[in-house]
């Protein structure tokens, strides 16, 4: 085994590795920091995984996932969060106080959307969201969501790494980081239609990890844009390619024979052909072209409103069957209506509604959504009071998240929010607790899972988080 | 939210610490044994107990499935001693004591327990049992775990604690090897274990080693051949020489400035969550070339960067530089929008003393916010010690827009003429502004008398420019005859997209309304002004031709009918943007429709026309206004240059200690800590001690900056040192650069390490004394060839019995594309970003708000600006710094990427295709390309190869078709590509 190559080589090893022992997790973050060819981090490798390198945490309920993010912070009181005395008490006052620094008065604004009950399990779902709400008996809705960060730039940070301040890595690229790609020409993480706002990158990069664990990016603000990844294809065939690769590699090959032994080198020659492969898979991954009209249908491809989130939520899970471990797919910044919530929310709900149905219903007819946790939320929710004449500030405080296959207990309501869904209440689901969960699901303990950097082990949780097992199936 | 009572029990060890560092009491000593009476006996056992027993023994009992934070609550002795140190209650004080704290669920950070606050009724059993003493009858009890005592005066004398000294080289087997001390001790350490070092590398790898290690650019062929040359003629000589000629060289500054600026965490954009542009970054950038290309002693630019401002300065460039140096405090990516602004600020003085512990002290003391330092001496007392420095600085000021922080900028100091000049256009400019200001208010008071007659003269009711709330700036005018009230505004064409105007009306009732605009139409107006009306019915969009002349008495026209909510609800909005000619403003007129008659309404309610003498009065003053406002746009015009500015640190008004954050939580205050140093870096604690001259109130930063820079500092000048060894060597003395913690790894050559650092202090902390003494060693010079037995004995090369293989840096790759392509453009940038606007990229559509100018691409890669979340690919992919963090080692990374980037970037394709026309044809064409980007000329075979894979292309290439000339060009451009993407190109031998 050559112990210095490069990130995708050490895939084929690690489901070498799956397959062959029950030496499983550690080893692989063990064998992620032996591949970034650099002594001292082989050494620090050696040392941070003293703790995990054994058998797999526990036994995972899910292998990857895929993460809807609703970027501007849809309004849990408008969708799932169902409060009776907010409808009843609107226009009155806030007979508590709300949080500070807030633009909101301290008026009740009353949901203009009716609930009503769905499914088997009864879970209440407003008239915003039908295609959802046929597939509730799927969701496990988390209505005691809480989080840091009262404006954006925080939240979002906090959602992604778990820090409303500091620079970390992202769910997604710790995920990569534990259990490495199912498909060694993919890259583990991927995210689709990032937001370049409220910290861009920096919510899907790998901060202080290996640089390999940060996504690759398809498009940007809710849509695939071209739908291609950079420099994957160039302007030559593919014959007149592999000449002219032929042509580095024997130079490289010449490079390495002078110098005898360097990992490096040879770490640089696998991952030309590491490219190369690359450039034969990909393209077939992300052409949607073959998918039937049937499958296109269900997530809304080809009807105006839906197509554009449509085609990420298709994508999303064509990458999931070709083994990508964490996909991110975003909305963009759509969902934060400090003023016309009517109109905002209702375009964003058409937007997004049938594709997500679409998604779950898809996973679930292929079997895939047993072992693919998929989650719906916001970085917060917004405000029972008022903004202006008919908008709503944002809330951290409270909100609603759900998760559905994986391991989760579909058809669950978990949690509760005060009266009016401002504060957070009973069975609280801070956002560590949400990412520990997460963890859980895959078979990882979000305590165990380490890297150390400038002399500390850091954690997705940082010191906080708790497994919520009440959710787990 | 959900939180273990370990978080509590960690808050009680803040507290501790925050006391008196040194506070852990041993577990005998928790208290005399209580006596308990009866009353209080039962009050216990009925009461308290089963609280305790049902609320907390689940995470803190001897029965716990898992202890959180050490904390017993099933003893006295438990809580008395409390978790890792302190007690959790204070007998007789519930305000003061942990645990009722905790359940009160005042904070939410340490609010307990986790899941569900108590009922009210056991809360205030908890409260009664702490204010009547605490009387607990449960003896015995686990001995709660004892915190970590910090020795500081042990840990002052271990390593990197001590003072470097300075020590005599080690004598040596083969004493005709070294070139110098350097060479004596590198290779005494070798013969210690039986290993030679590697022979000399060839010269023309040297020279490559060379130059790309000084100056980050290729040789040039003759350069390669001048230098072989020489070196036959003398070795030591010919580096000597060439290094000398190197460190001269302007490039010098910008290939080591980078270096630094990773360490600055360098950006032109503030990233984060409101990426506003830092208009002024690059003063920073250029200062820190420049202090690398003059050699500036390094403890005097570590000082400037603390503290310059604060520094006496002989004349105006240097205060101006030193002030720019503080730019270092100011450059981390800041969550602007935080509305918490003590958290912000606390955030704010956590990033800079992090930044300034790992890049100058390579200590990590970002880990002491929140508790005393797990694994170093740095107690959290000594955190706040520096933080009450920081916090007394001001790095943030105002606000960019609501919620959102602006950050400070300082007038940098400019000559005594302009300084005059500047006064006198101030003073007048005021004077002017006074007279304005004067007509305005007049005017004012004379419409106001007017407000009657105002609403008699017009139908419905009419709001004019003066009333109207206006976004940039508008333009007062009476040059067309025809307006509402004294005159009207325009956009002077300027500003595109910027300026709007929007005029609200107080209306009496509900109902529907003709709305109608005023615009003093003339013929080269705008004529697709965009007009948004907000009504009961949402908002509609529209635009109105201001080159015609209005339908209504050629005053108003129409923009429609709309219904309107009574008060203030409605509006109608004048912007400009997506015009071209002028777009004026200056009425909107609202009028119930029923007041209208017929489908030929009239202006007014009643023909009376005849204007007033307030209104005549009005008029002539508001032509003088306008008179004044021409003269101060006249003055405007010929305004002396503005004092230039800098993004650098002020004192802040409120000057004063910092109190411990327990926990880091911002509101969460523990005990006043005396501003002051690091203890464990002072020769004594009263030399930890900030002590100000008489009378000062200032920061303290001057004094940490002399602090920090002290000739006995055990860290600043061997972290220093060790970061040159590893820039030259592929690895540092001390591999973690950044951390010479606990940590850290020992030093491979720890006498050379103190050795480096004692000279660099007594040598005046020059930098490029100490580069030019690594560089011209016999160390510096061996080849990277590999060797089976020296690796099998020191397989990572810590002994150095050879050269380390090493990376080309982004920058030099792509610095290199543009030198042998032809095009580089070796001139500095200035103002790269001054295109952007407030924010670089917005946070509503994602997309930059301005385009970089088309120049900075072909100039060399640190005079690029670093955006931050939009680094360039051709930079990011090869391990650029990310600029969020303190870099001092950039990861090594061997991504598919990088091959992908070398073989489909259309940037590489063109350097590729550019380089290619340049290259005379056949054998000596591949000889120049392999001398331009290898440094080296082909071996036979190499040479063959590459003639046979051009001729092969040539003939079988289909990519381009067309004409041979065309396909010939094709295949030479993508052997130069393939030299690029060459590992003998993309690593350093």
């Amino acid at each position: 085994m050559n112990r210095h190559c490069g990130n995708y080589d050490v895939t084929t090893t690690r489901r070498d590795w799956l397959k062959h022992s029950a030496c499983g997790f550690g080893y692989m973050a063990l064998a992620h920091m032996l591949a970034s060819g650099s002594p001292a981090r082989a050494a620090q490798a050696a040392e941070s995984s003293a703790v995990s390198a054994q058998s797999p945490h526990m036994t995972p309920r899910a292998k990857r996932v895929i993460f809807l993010f609703m970027h501007g912070g849809p309004s849990h009181v408008d969708t799932f969060d169902y409060k009776p005395k907010l409808q009843t008490d609107d226009g009155k006052s806030l007979p508590f106080d709300a949080p500070k620094n807030i633009s909101a008065k301290p008026t009740l604004l009353a949901s203009p959307w009716k609930f009503a009950q769905h499914g088997e399990s009864g879970q209440w779902v407003s008239e915003l969201l039908p295609h959802t709400a046929a597939m509730v008996d799927d969701l496990c809705v988390i209505r005691s969501m809480h989080s840091r960060g009262q404006s954006h730039g925080q939240a979002v940070s906090m959602i992604h790494t778990g820090s409303d301040n500091l620079v970390r890595p992202s769910m997604g690229a710790w995920v990569s980081y534990g259990l490495g790609t199912e498909n060694a020409d993919l890259p583990a993480f991927m995210v689709l239609g990032p937001s370049t706002a409220h910290g861009g990158p920096r919510n899907y990069g790998s901060a202080f990890l290996p640089a390999s664990h940060q996504a690759t990016a398809i498009g940007a603000n809710g849509s695939l844009g071209d739908g291609r990844i950079s420099n994957l294809l160039g302007k030559l065939p593919r014959t007149e390619q592999r000449r002219q690769l032929d042509l580095i590699q024997s130079f490289n090959r010449d490079h390495l024979a002078q110098a005898g032994h360097d990992d490096q080198i040879e770490g640089a020659i696998a991952s030309y052909e590491l490219a190369y492969r690359m450039q034969g898979v990909a393209p077939h991954v992300l052409d949607m072209s073959a998918e039937s009209d049937h499958v296109k249908d269900m997530y809304g491809i080809g009807d105006k409103e839906t197509d554009t989130f449509g085609k990420l939520c298709l994508q999303a899970r064509r990458l999931a069957e070709a083994g990508v471990r964490f996909i991110e797919l975003a909305t963009g910044n759509i969902w934060d209506q400090h003023s016309n919530l009517l109109k905002g929310h209702e375009a964003n709900a058409r937007k997004t509604d049938k594709p997500i149905a679409g998604l779950l219903a898809d996973l679930k007819q292929r079997g895939m959504l047993e072992d693919t946790l998929v989650i719906w939320g916001g970085e917060f929710g917004r405000t029972p009071i008022v903004q202006g004449k008919n908008g709503r500030d944002h809330n951290p405080q409270g909100f609603t998240v759900w998760m559905a296959g994986g391991g989760v207990k579909g058809g669950l309501s978990y949690g509760e929010t005060d009266e009016y869904g401002y504060y957070a209440m009973r069975n609280k689901v801070h956002m560590h607790d949400l990412h520990a969960t997460m963890l859980y699901l895959l078979g990882m303990d979000h305590e165990r899972l380490t890297y150390r950097y400038a002399g500390r082990d850091f954690r997705l949780t940082d010191v906080y988080g708790h497994v919520v097992k009440d959710i787990v199936a | 939210m959900m939180r273990s009572f370990g978080t509590w029990a960690m808050l009680i060890v803040g507290v501790a610490a925050a006391g008196a560092w040194a506070a852990d009491r041993p577990a005998d000593d928790a208290g005399p044994a209580v006596k308990v009476d009866a009353e209080q006996l039962e009050f216990f056992e009925k009461k308290v107990r089963p609280i305790l027993v049902n609320r907390c023994y689940g995470c803190h009992s001897a029965t716990a499935e898992k202890l959180r934070a050490h904390l017993y609550l099933d003893s006295r002795n438990g809580w008395m001693v409390g978790g890792d140190t302190g007690a959790a209650i204070v007998p007789g004080d519930p305000d003061k004591s942990l645990l009722i704290k905790a359940v009160r669920y005042k904070d939410e950070n340490t609010a307990m327990p986790p899941k569900r606050k108590l009922p009210p009724a056991e809360i205030a059993v908890l409260e009664l049992w702490v204010a009547n003493g605490a009387a607990d009858p449960r003896e015995g009890g686990p001995t709660p775990k004892k915190a970590r005592v910090i020795d500081i005066d042990a840990e002052r004398g271990h390593w990197p604690y001590t003072p470097a000294t300075h020590h005599d080289a080690p004598a040596v087997k083969h004493a005709d090897w070294p070139a110098g001390d350097i060479d004596r001790f590198v290779l005494a350490a070798l013969e210690a274990k039986n290993l030679t070092p590697a022979p000399d590398a060839e010269p023309h790898t040297l020279v490559r080693r060379l130059y790309y290690d000084l100056i980050g650019l290729p040789p040039t062929p003759d350069q390669v051949d001048a230098f072989v040359k020489e070196y036959a003629s003398g070795a030591q000589a010919a580096v000597e020489q060439t290094v000398d000629r190197l460190l001269a060289s302007p490039r010098f500054g910008e290939h080591w400035g980078r270096k630094w600026l990773d360490l600055a965490r360098y950006a032109d954009t503030n990233g984060s969550d409101f990426n506003a542009t830092f208009f002024n970054a690059w003063k920073y950038r250029d200062y820190v070339i420049a202090a690398f290309n003059d050699d500036k002693p390094y403890d005097e630019f570590v000082r400037e960067q603390i503290a310059g401002d604060l520094l006496p300065r002989a004349n105006n460039d240097d205060k101006a530089d030193a002030m720019i140096a503080t730019a270092f405090l100011m450059l981390g990516a800041k969550m602007l929008s935080e509305r918490d602004k003590e958290k912000l600020r606390m955030d704010i003085v956590d990033e800079q003393i992090d930044m300034i512990g790992k890049s100058i002290m390579g200590l990590s003391l970002g880990c002491a916010r929140c508790h005393d330092h797990k694994f170093d001496p740095v107690p959290q007392t000594d955190y706040y010690a520096l933080a009450g420095i920081f916090r007394s600085t001001d790095t943030i000021e105002g606000e960019i827009q609501q919620y959102v922080s602006d950050w400070v900028r300082r007038d940098l100091p400019v000559p005594g003429e302009q300084q005059a000049a500047l006064e006198a256009y101030e003073k007048e400019s005021k004077r002017i502004n006074g007279q304005i200001n004067d007509l305005k208010k007049k005017i004012a008071a004379i419409k106001k008398q007017m407000g009657q007659e105002k609403k008699v003269e017009y139908l419905g009711v009419v709001v004019d420019d003066a009333d109207a709330k206006l976004v940039g700036k508008w333009k007062n005018s009476t040059y067309v005859p025809r307006y509402v009230g004294v005159g009207y505004i325009h956009d002077n064409k300027e500003d595109k997209g910027e300026k709007s105007a929007t005029f609200a009306p107080d209306l009496p009732e509900a109902g529907e309304y003709e709305v109608r605009i005023s615009y003093a139409a003339s013929p080269g107006r705008e004529q697709k002004v965009p007009v948004k009306v907000v009504h009961a019915g949402g908002e509609t969009k529209l635009t109105i031709d201001e080159s015609k002349t209005p339908e209504h008495a050629g005053l108003f026209d129409t923009v429609g009918r709309f219904r309107f909510e009574k008060g203030r609800k409605g509006s109608v909005t004048v912007s400009t943007e997506g015009t071209v000619d002028y777009v004026l403003a200056d009425a909107v007129q609202f009028i119930p429709v029923a007041l209208l008659d017929g489908d030929k309404p009239a202006v007014a309610k009643a023909d009376s026309d005849a204007p007033s003498d307030a209104k005549m009065q009005a008029s002539e003053l508001y032509k003088v206004q306008v008179e004044y406002e021409k003269q101060l746009e006249a003055l405007e015009k010929d305004a002396p240059r503005p004092v230039p500015k800098a993004m650098a640190v002020k004192e802040s008004d409120e000057i004063e200690d910092c109190r411990v954050r327990i926990r880091g939580e911002a509101h969460n205050r523990g005990d006043v800590a005396p501003r002051g140093f690091l203890r464990v870096c002072s020769p004594s604690d009263a030399a930890a001690r900030l002590t100000l001259s008489d009378g000062s109130s200032t920061s303290g930063r001057a004094e940490f900056a002399r602090w920090l820079t002290r000739p006995d500092h055990p860290l600043t000048a061997r972290v220093m040192v060790n970061r040159l060894w590893y820039h030259l060597f592929g690895e540092g003395i001390v591999r973690t650069v950044d951390n010479f913690g606990a940590l850290a790894e020992r030093p491979s050559h720890p006498e050379l390490l103190d050795t480096l650092a004692a000279d660099f202090v007594a040598d005046g902390w020059s930098i490029k004394h100490v580069v030019r003494r690594m560089i011209t060693s016999r160390a510096y010079r061996m080849s990277t060839r590999h060797d089976d037995r020296s690796y099998a004995v020191d397989p990572e090369n810590r002994l150095l019995w050879r050269a380390n293989r090493r990376r080309l840096p982004a920058e030099a790759i792509r610095d290199t594309l543009l030198v042998v392509s032809g095009q580089l453009d070796s001139t500095p940038s200035t103002e790269p970003v001054k295109t952007f606007k407030k924010l670089a990229v917005d946070n509503g559509n994602g997309g930059w708000t301005g385009k970089l100018d088309e120049s900075l691409e072909i100039k060399r890669s640190v005079y690029q600006p670093v955006v931050r979340g939009a680094v360039p690919e051709m930079m990011s992919v090869f391990d650029f710094a990310d600029p969020d963090m303190v870099v001092g080692r950039r990861p090594v990374t061997n991504v598919p990427a990088q091959a992908l980037l070398m073989m489909n970037n259309p940037f590489v394709l063109s350097c590729a295709a550019k380089t290619a026309d340049t290259l005379p044809p056949g054998a000596s064409g591949v000889d120049r390309a392999f001398m331009l980007i290898l440094n080296r000329t082909p071996s036979a075979a190499e040479r063959q190869r590459v003639l046979e894979y051009i001729d092969s292309e040539e003939a079988n290439g289909v990519a381009e078709g067309g004409k041979d000339s065309t396909r010939r060009a094709a295949a030479w451009a993508r052997f130069v590509q393939a030299l690029f993407a060459s590992t003998d190109f993309r690593m350093l031998d």
